[in-house]
């Protein structure tokens, strides 16, 4: 059992490497794994060539932020559905999402596709809206951790609300297509600027929720028991949605939204691995990385155009969902 | 003393819940709080862990004032075991009792080999060492309890309180899962304070020379304080159950309460 464990941690691991490699080998433009050495050995004599470009501009950057978004909204599903005692919560939850969709539409429309302001907005209005859930979910005491959820839905339905609005709005032939390909998620048209936007608030998401990985194991518990157990709720709950939200904030304004990776990776981990959460978020990390990093490959070069990665996540989350579930059932909950 | 109550009052949706409740725990000692439903003795416990806020009145542990500890200090002191758990994810029964570790760690910080070892000879204590693998939520009521009693071993308090460890539970285990509570005290020197539904509990927590006080609730408060003959006899029982019944002693010394039919 415990090997088993062990094998599947190494697997789990190698995963994002071997994700990482193939992004940068397959694509339309071919380059193998000897022209990829020849490359990063002694990048200056490559200077101006086009598989230059291609390494060093669009498939390193890209892989790198298909690797931390997939890992930041997986990991934050997972410490989202510890806190919640609910393991069909995900990083949408609270309403970020939908948040940031309306940021980035707000930034569209006001600044005409002005890249770096509609990330700020994005990011800004996702955190916005988290903490309205959170005021909501304050209103009425006697259960907090629904009202949170409820206050979830609602702001993440006024926010819907918007971007319909904004989309009714804007340009349609400038502005809806940007609004529209936002909305889907997608990794394309990112740099090296986009990766070193995120990487920070999303490894501190990261590694905040995995230290805080032993207490939410106590929280999913319920309130009456974690707090018997000497655990203060309300502190650490305060904590997992700020890191959960930050890192989730951060990415989803790179790059829109992205489904079922911080809903479906998490239920993986749990079932390979167990339910000790200072376990799942940091494996939930590689595999959701490792996951979105190979989905996107497929976003890139299943068609001629590009397919929005967000929709291809749903594509393959979904059937394993319900498989997921069939095979649950029977087990453990 | 180990755990003093004095002139508790609570307020729950505009309705008075206690009005000047006062109880004693001393050390060693099993107190077993009795009164219908709803009377508040879930509450009461709620109040005593810092979980529910009281308006009026002073809770000491050890002497010192409980609202002036922090929540990881308190749970130091005073154990919980809840009245049957309903929990979402698969944990496993070592992970459950290794949970009891929590209030010693350092916040960002799992359970170290010394946890794992108090935490198995909590399970050897309760003889569930057995299922240390298995997942919690696929054992029966009875074993369940047993998990949670472990778990509030391994929190290595001097208190533990019980709310109503038996309600789910049918004859067997109840009688496995109080003797089991009773070795507790005797063994481990632990104090408890547990609610129950059932007032033959206290003769049966009686039977083998662990102190054992009874505490009735009646009019808002603990009205009847002490021994089990001086708190759970006929005349109380029917003030707070409003019940007619007789209490007969079998074989000279276990006493249970006979209930007679208006």
């Amino acid at each position: 059992m415990e090997k088993r464990k062990k094998i599947i941690k190494i697997l789990i691991i190698a995963l994002p490497v071997a994700a990482f490699i193939c992004a940068l080998i397959f694509g339309r433009y071919n380059l193998g794994l000897d022209k990829i050495f020849n490359l990063v050995a002694s990048p200056e004599s490559f200077k101006g060539n086009v598989s230059y470009s291609v390494l060093f501009n669009i498939r390193i950057p890209r892989a790198l932020l298909g690797l931390l978004v997939g890992g930041v909204l997986a990991a934050s599903g997972a410490g989202l559905q510890g806190m919640f005692k609910n393991p069909l919560v995900d990083s949408g939850m609270l309403g970020v999402s939908s948040g940031a969709g309306f940021g980035a539409v707000l930034g569209i429309i006001l600044f005409n596709n002005s890249y770096a302001l509609t990330i700020l907005f994005a990011f800004g209005f996702g955190l916005l809206a988290v903490f309205l859930s959170y005021l909501i979910g304050t209103i009425y005491k006697s259960s907090p951790r629904l009202m949170l959820v409820l206050g979830g839905v609602i702001v993440s339905s006024l926010f819907s609300s918007l971007v319909s609005l904004g989309k009714f709005i804007a340009d349609p032939f400038d502005q809806l297509p940007s609004i529209v390909f936002w909305l889907m998620g997608s990794l394309a048209n990112v740099g090296f600027t986009e990766v070193l936007y995120i990487v920070i608030p999303a490894f501190a998401s990261v590694i905040g929720l995995t230290l805080l990985g032993w207490k939410i194991n106590v929280l999913s518990l319920g309130d009456r028991e974690a707090h018997s157990l000497g655990v203060n709720i309300k502190v650490t709950k305060a904590l997992v949605v700020v890191f959960c939200s930050l890192g989730t904030a951060a990415v989803v304004s790179v790059c829109g939204t992205i489904g079922w990776i911080g809903l479906v990776i998490p239920h993986i981990v749990r079932m390979l691995l167990g339910s000790d959460n200072k376990a799942i978020i940091p494996y939930s990390f590689l595999l959701g990385a490792g996951f979105l990093a190979v989905i996107d490959i497929f976003a890139r070069s299943l068609t001629g155009a590009e397919l929005p990665v967000g929709m291809l996540t749903s594509f393959v989350g979904v059937p394993f969902y319900i498989f997921l579930l069939r095979r649950t059932r029977g087990g453990g909950w | 003393m180990l755990l003093e109550i004095s002139g508790l009052f609570m307020h729950y949706d505009n309705q008075a819940l206690f009005e000047g409740l006062s109880l004693q725990m001393q050390e060693g000692e099993i107190v077993a709080l009795l009164g219908p439903n709803g009377c508040g003795k879930t509450t009461l416990l709620d109040c005593v862990i810092g979980y529910r806020q009281y308006e009026k009145g002073l809770i000491r542990l050890s002497g010192a004032d409980a609202k002036k500890l922090s929540v990881k200090e308190k749970a130091r002191q005073i154990a919980y075991v809840p009245q049957g758990a309903s929990h979402i994810f698969p944990f496993t029964v070592t992970q459950m009792v290794l949970m009891g570790r929590t209030p010693y760690l350092k916040s960002t910080a799992s359970p170290s080999k010394k946890d794992y070892e108090i935490a198995f000879e909590a399970m050897e204590t309760l003889g569930i060492e057995k299922f240390k693998e298995r997942v919690f939520g696929s054992l029966s009521d009875g074993e369940k309890q047993l998990v949670l009693i472990a778990r509030a071993l391994a929190q290595d308090s001097k208190i533990i309180l019980l709310d109503e460890p038996t309600s789910s539970l049918d004859i067997k285990n109840e009688i496995m899962v109080l003797a089991k509570i009773k070795k507790l005290v005797g063994i481990k020197n632990k104090s408890l304070l547990m609610a129950t539904h059932q007032p033959n509990h206290v003769f049966f927590l009686e039977q083998g020379n662990i102190p054992v006080k009874a505490a009735m609730f009646a009019g808002k408060k603990i009205k009847y304080f002490g021994s089990p003959e001086k708190a759970v006899n006929e005349k109380t029982i029917q003030e707070v159950y409003n019940v007619n019944c007789n209490i007969v002693e079998y074989k000279n010394s276990l006493k249970t309460i006979i209930v007679e039919e208006d």
